[in-house]
């Protein structure tokens, strides 16, 4: 049987994060979850208090590649042999774990990302946005050869290999891109698997315009370095 | 060319600097280790003010016409050094503060689930 753990990431979704866990109870009872409290300033935890002992809360804010870290370093300490992402915010839809997990427990792929480009169906985010991560995707085509097309979504699942590796080694902020890259360096194998997501309900998505240009920078450049430190410590061992 | 009055002022300024890094290194406001980059800052400062024929020696080599200048990119230089120094000792403090908050946040849950499982058996022991 193999163990497969939910993480949750959430960071001032108090508005939202009820629904998720009530949806995901509901369509998929049969995974553990873990909700990953980055610090929230709005009253999360309160909301949380009945699932208390599924909420792991951060004393200091860390962002969200330090959140999901934590649930990776839960994912090891209590052995899951899988671990899944899945926002906070209700942009995932749980019914989708089935197909992101199954190309993990046949031993398809190492990692598996929900990609909303696929079939181009449900939300598709602004035209703006979708230049940025065609873009990202086409920096990781030139340095990986591989081709992702949703490399920003957060909705992913990697198998025990992965966890370890992300638990001891997890891309600090705006991590989705640059772990993406750590993963093909370390020589996984990534799928990418259809999934409709939707618009986020209450609160705002953390990147607007201005930070959008510093994403965009930011990222590139850290997906650039993950590639050349990938290919150094590649070719010591 | 450097003048004796300024020579003076270099000499007194880097000894205030030496008083001020040992005053705080004293009170242990600075760690010894990280002090190490002031420190050595300290030394050639000291030895260039009290003998500015290394002053001299140095902007001939590299061609600086005024000699003070030399000194001002020496001063620079090592500024560059030590500030390279924090943003690593940063980014290694940040990252070692990420786990502990990471350990912290994991062993709290451990708590949580351990009393409850506690409360549960004390609960049953009195009901029986």
């Amino acid at each position: 049987m193999t163990k497969a753990l939910v993480i949750i990431p959430v960071y001032n979704e108090a508005g939202n994060i009820t629904k998720v866990i009530n949806e995901l109870e509901e369509t998929a009872p049969s995974y553990d979850y873990v909700v990953i409290n980055d610090c929230s300033k709005d009253n999360t935890v309160q909301v949380l208090e009945e699932k208390k002992e599924k909420v792991i809360s951060l004393s200091v804010n860390l962002g969200i590649g330090g959140a999901v870290q934590t649930g990776y370093l839960y994912a090891l300490e209590n052995d899951y042999d899988i671990a899944v992402q899945l926002d906070g915010d209700g942009q995932h839809d749980p019914s989708y774990l089935k197909e992101l997990v199954k190309p993990i427990e046949s031993g398809e792929a190492s990692i598996c990302i929900g990609s909303r480009f696929v079939l181009k169906e449900g939300f598709q985010s602004s035209s703006l946005r979708k230049a940025g991560i065609s873009f990202l995707s086409f920096v990781i085509h030139l340095c990986t050869g591989k081709k992702i097309k949703d490399v920003t979504s957060g909705f992913r699942a990697v198998n025990r290999e992965y966890i370890e590796l992300f638990a001891n080694d997890y891309p600090q902020d705006y991590p989705e891109p640059e772990a993406v890259v750590m993963a093909y360096r370390n020589g996984a194998i990534v799928k990418e698997v259809p999934v409709v997501m939707r618009e986020r309900e209450k609160g705002t998505s953390s990147i607007d315009f201005k930070r959008g240009i510093y994403y965009m920078v930011k990222v590139t450049l850290s997906i650039l370095l993950a590639d050349v430190v990938g290919k150094s410590r590649g070719r010591r061992g | 060319m450097i003048t004796h009055k300024f020579q003076m002022l270099l000499i007194i300024a880097t000894i205030l600097y030496f008083i001020f890094i040992y005053q705080l290194l004293k009170k242990k406001r600075l760690i010894l280790k990280y002090a190490l980059t002031w420190l050595l800052t300290g030394v050639v400062l000291i030895a260039m003010a009290l003998f500015p024929g290394i002053i001299r020696w140095g902007a001939e080599a590299l061609g600086i016409y005024s000699e003070v200048n030399f000194l001002f990119l020496s001063i620079v230089a090592f500024i560059l050094i030590i500030e390279m120094s924090l943003t690593v000792i940063v980014s290694k403090v940040s990252l070692t503060n990420r786990r502990l908050t990471q350990k912290l946040a994991l062993l709290e849950n451990k708590i949580d689930k351990l009393e409850r499982k506690m409360n549960e058996a004390d609960n049953r022991n009195t009901d029986i």
